[in-house]
């Protein structure tokens, strides 16, 4: 090895001298206890080196980030947490605490009616102007969604399934991450299926048999639910089409 | 093993700034850093059972949200590429002097500067939290890569704080102050 490839080597060597037992650097190591100019290098890379890295580490960090990251415990859902008797304990406190600090913050979504839902829906629908993401890839939209904890588990009805996606989009309605899938069906027409938890409603359309209507402005909706999701497939002109699609 | 055996709040309090810096040097911009760091907190407690060796969750981490902003990247395109100044190879090289004036905003602009395949690595080199190894293990790329990506990033990033500090110190006073801070 030569001072140059030495050079090279020990320019990876870590600032806190963790790679000193490496065989990496061993020989490297050994060239500087015998080359006076190649360990006068190796100091001023290193001081360098190290003002460098305290600059890196005296970069701002907002403020509110760690109360955000440690808040975000009491608020995301944990796997399987009524299989591991040590939690079952704290799983009542941590209840409580939940509720006291939805209450804090305002942000407990309170039950509301379907109608409500819908009419948000159809003004949705009406006023679409761009998706977050558009591929025809429906594997990647579910993704997309699971990663913005978004609704990404649900069911395609009908003649829909088969039916080349376009795009998503993510909507929160009364404190709840709706998910936008959009569809293309005959006639370059777009059909949008939105989906959304169950829980924060208090009027449900009957089961999986879907529900139509249409409204003033011409959005006609079907609305069906399962056991966890409420869905609606909106489609501007289009009740007829809808039937097609779900019947 | 699960988020309580991993010390949530501990885990939260030791690594949350270098991932923030680590993701600000991905994303450019504040808001999408503090969204990297949080997704990748959130993953942590959605999967810690995947975690079997406690003392792996800084890798893990560090990793998790490597792979947020890629999977980002690839979908959204929403890290346009920056256009790269040429090379200043013909300028004097930066002097302890020069260094001691820069500061970490300044750094972490002239970083973001850098083609992300040596911005990345040099960045994670420089948080003092990874080993080479780690580094080439995160990056999934082999240790020689790691090794002659931080050598050449080290030179292009003084190469470009010398010339930030050229820059910075032909201008006004007043354009200089008028910046506003990254964090506010």
């Amino acid at each position: 090895m030569n001072r140059d490839e030495a050079k090279y080597i020990l320019r990876s060597y870590d600032l806190n001298g963790r790679d000193a037992g490496d065989p990496q650097f061993q020989e490297a190591l050994e060239m500087l206890r015998h080359d006076p100019e190649l360990r006068q290098w190796f100091a001023q890379e290193q001081a360098m080196d190290k003002k460098l890295s305290e600059m890196f580490r005296v970069f701002p960090v907002p403020p509110d980030l760690k109360g955000k990251l440690v808040a975000a415990r009491k608020i995301v859902p944990q796997r399987n947490w009524w299989q591991r008797p040590s939690l079952l304990g704290a799983a009542a406190a941590s209840l409580a605490l939940l509720g006291v600090l939805a209450v804090l913050l305002g942000r407990a979504p309170e039950k509301r009616p379907f109608a409500d839902y819908r009419s948000y829906i159809v003004e949705t629908a009406a006023k679409l102007d761009h998706l977050d993401i558009q591929t025809r890839d429906l594997a990647r939209i579910r993704e997309w969604l699971g990663a913005h904890r978004a609704p990404e588990d649900f069911a395609i009805p009908g003649k829909l399934n088969g039916r080349s996606s376009v795009g998503c989009r993510v909507f929160v309605w009364n404190g709840q991450k709706v998910s936008l899938i959009c569809f293309e069906i005959e006639n370059k027409k777009v059909a949008h299926l939105f989906v959304m938890d169950r829980s924060v409603l208090t009027t449900l359309p009957d089961g999986g048999i879907p529900d139509f209507q249409t409204t003033g402005d011409g959005i006609a909706t079907a609305s069906w639910s399962d056991v966890q999701r409420i869905y609606i497939l909106a489609l501007e002109q289009g009740e007829q089409d809808l039937k097609r699609l779900l019947l | 093993m699960d988020v309580d055996e991993l010390d949530y709040e501990q885990v939260v309090a030791l690594h949350h700034e270098s991932l923030y810096r680590f993701a600000f040097s991905l994303a450019g911009n504040p808001d999408d850093a503090a969204e990297l760091t949080q997704e990748a907190y959130v993953r942590l407690l959605n999967k810690s059972w995947q975690l079997r060796d406690r003392t792996k969750v800084k890798s893990w981490l560090f990793t998790t949200l490597y792979r947020i902003f890629l999977g980002w990247k690839h979908r959204e395109n929403r890290f346009p590429h920056v256009e790269v100044l040429s090379a200043e190879d013909e300028l004097p090289p930066l002097s302890q002097e020069i260094a001691d004036e820069v500061d970490g905003e300044m750094a972490m602009t002239t970083a973001l500067d850098l083609e992300e395949h040596f911005r990345v690595p040099l960045v994670l080199h420089y948080l003092q939290c990874l080993t080479y190894r780690e580094i080439a293990a995160i990056l999934n790329v082999p240790i020689g890569t790691v090794m002659s990506r931080l050598s050449r990033g080290k030179d292009l990033l003084r190469q470009r704080l010398m010339v930030r500090k050229l820059q910075a110190n032909a201008r006004p006073a007043t354009m200089i102050s008028s910046k506003k801070p990254f964090c506010a």
